[in-house]
């Protein structure tokens, strides 16, 4: 305290002995405490035992003796009785010398700033640490989403996609639910398809099926009808569930969708007659309007999206009045469509579930949009192969197919004069026609 | 008076690891959900049992090193052994853990220690696999996974640092 004024240095001495409750411990060099002062109730230590060990007394300085530095340091050192010490050692000779200070209050302001950044830095590290797993939750979403999306691509295959969009977009329930609705309801039949492919191997018929219902459901998709199911070689679609554009333009869709199916597979006879397939496909078509209940049939588990009912049963009848390569119509669907095709009546038939009494229309042609009929001539047999679509025959050529079909005529009367016995095929076994190609013929 | 022998454990690792909860549940037998930092040492007692002694535990609970206080390895002058803690929750803090390690190794030479996982009771949280775990029992750590909330590994551990520093 040299240098500093006398009542300057009684005030520091004050302070440092009094405020900061200076204790100090006196230890010889076995360890032993040989003497003790000050503020020692301060640190608990009242009752300390000269003569003997140090450490034994007060524990917080195991390892710390003798120390290996002068003066050495131990900052902020909390003791049982609760208070925070600088314990300073000091060692002159033979005796160390330590020096306890009181820093509880200092001890208490930092551990106030530690706690806050402390309580800061752990915000931080959690926000990153959810952050993360956010991320990975995102991840793990995605996979989830893309692996739905992909299962979802391939039931969308064993769906009609008018359904398949139905489900997906929440519109309708996965549940045992069906409605009355007032639908149009299209069967088709290859007629003897069996004995028509009985000379084909067995991937060569899947091939020529799978080829046939690709284009039908194609053209039935475009005229906005629902592939309802497969039957062996026998296809069902119905229009007005679950899309409606009102009853007389879903039945006139259907009727729009029948022609071009026939006028489609008389092309793709001529495909598949050039490719090997020596009897063509002919196929009969029924179609009736009326209410029928459409929805989920089955169970909980197992559910078919489907219409049943005496309707739909009708449709499915007179398909199978109709002559191959025809469609044949109820009088309910007829009236629907009367605008857009020639049809004539066909005798009475009875149906079982129907109390009415039934006049099938056997469409004699579709009439395009300004009323005229549309006629496909086709025939395919031993000697012919025949396909004229006069809408889609060039203007240059008309002239010249003339001239080919009158050396065709003129050739066949040639052939009856020479009276040759002909072969002959029954006329609905082997013609394929389209509309009412056969009358036109 | 017999002199009573006495070891100095010091409690190693980053802040918020769980070593004043470890040090208060094998001491006192209480855990405590709130968090209290600690600033510089606290220094507490422990009396163990062995077959053939009684040794002084005197448990030295280190403030946990960052950035605001550096570690002060003169702290370890005089210890017998240390216990390292990790949370498991926070992976970064196995990393200090096994700075300090290396530090004090440098320093003291080799100490028996033990490395505590801790907060094995939020093992749903947990950052640290069982990968790691091996991985580190292969590199010839002694490592135990432990709570401070349920007393998992804690008697067990300090019961371990007092054999191989008494012994």
């Amino acid at each position: 305290m040299e240098g500093l004024p006398a009542s300057l240095a009684d005030r520091l001495q004050e302070l440092a002995y009094n405020e900061r409750s200076v204790a100090y411990l006196e230890i010889d060099a076995a360890l032993t405490l040989i003497g003790a002062g000050g503020h020692l109730e301060n640190y608990g230590l009242s009752n300390l035992r000269l003569g003997e060990p140090v450490v034994q007394q007060c524990f917080f300085l195991e390892g710390l003796l003798p120390p290996v530095e002068s003066p050495f340091l131990v900052p902020s050192v909390e003791l049982d009785c609760g208070r925070a010490v600088d314990l300073h050692f000091h060692k002159d000779c033979t005796t160390v010398w330590v020096v306890l200070f009181d820093v509880t209050e200092y001890r208490d302001a930092t551990r106030r700033l530690q706690q806050k950044a402390y309580d800061m830095t752990l915000l931080q590290e959690k926000e990153a640490q959810l952050n993360r797993r956010l991320e990975s939750v995102n991840r793990e979403l995605e996979a989830a989403n893309d692996f739905l999306v992909r299962i979802s691509t391939k039931l969308s295959h064993y769906l009609a996609p008018q359904i398949y969009k139905s489900i997906f977009s929440g519109q309708k329930d996965v549940t045992i639910h069906t409605e009355r609705k007032e639908l149009t309801i299209f069967f088709s039949d290859i007629k003897d398809f069996t004995a028509t492919t009985e000379r084909l191997q067995p991937e060569e018929i899947t091939h020529l099926l799978n080829e046939y219902f690709t284009e039908m459901s194609t053209i039935a998709l475009k005229h906005g009808g629902t592939v309802d199911k497969f039957i062996g070689d026998a296809l069902v679609i119905f229009f007005g569930d679950p899309e409606s554009r009102g009853t007389v333009e879903d039945a006139r869709a259907c009727l729009n969708m029948a022609a071009e199916m026939q006028s489609r597979l008389a092309e793709l006879n001529v495909k598949w007659r050039s490719a090997g397939t020596e009897q063509p496909f002919r196929v009969r078509m029924g179609i009736n309007t009326g209410f029928c209940n459409v929805g989920n049939f089955g169970s909980a588990n197992r559910m078919d999206y489907t219409a049943i009912g005496a309707e739909v049963n009708l449709a499915a009848r007179l398909q199978s009045i109709a002559e191959p390569g025809h469609i044949v119509i109820s009088f309910d669907t007829y009236v629907l469509v009367r605008e857009i095709v020639a049809a004539r009546a066909l005798p009475k038939i009875a149906v079982k579930g129907i109390s009415r009494e039934v006049v099938p229309y056997v469409v004699e042609g579709v009439l395009d949009q300004a009323g005229r009929k549309i006629e496909i001539f086709s025939e395919h047999m031993t000697g012919l192969d025949f396909y004229l679509d006069p809408r889609a025959v060039d203007a240059t050529a008309v002239d010249r197919i003339r001239a080919t079909l009158r050396s065709a005529i003129t050739a066949l009367d040639g052939r009856d004069a020479e009276n040759i016995t002909a072969e002959v095929v029954p006329p609905d076994q082997n013609s394929c026609s389209s509309d009412v190609n056969d009358e036109a013929l | 008076m017999t002199a009573m022998l006495q070891k100095k454990i010091c409690m190693l690792g980053g802040f918020s690891v769980g070593k004043t909860s470890l040090v208060k549940r094998y001491v006192h037998s209480v855990f405590s959900e709130s968090y209290l930092t600690t600033v510089g040492v606290k220094i507490d007692k422990k009396t163990v049992t062995l077959p053939d002694r009684v040794v002084n535990l005197i448990l030295w609970d280190l403030a946990g090193e960052d950035d605001l206080n550096s570690f002060r390895m003169t702290n370890l002058r005089g210890a017998a052994g240390y216990m390292l803690v990790a949370d498991g929750t926070r992976r970064s803090t196995l990393d200090v853990a096994l700075s300090l390690h290396r530090r004090v190794e440098a320093e003291y030479g080799p100490l028996p220690f033990v490395l505590l996982l801790n907060k094995s009771d939020l093992k749903e949280q947990w950052e640290i696999g069982d990968a790691d775990v091996a991985g580190l029992r292969d590199g010839g750590i002694l490592v135990e996974p432990s709570s401070a909330l349920t007393g998992e590994s804690v008697e067990d551990a300090f019961m371990d640092l007092a054999v191989r520093t008494a012994g």
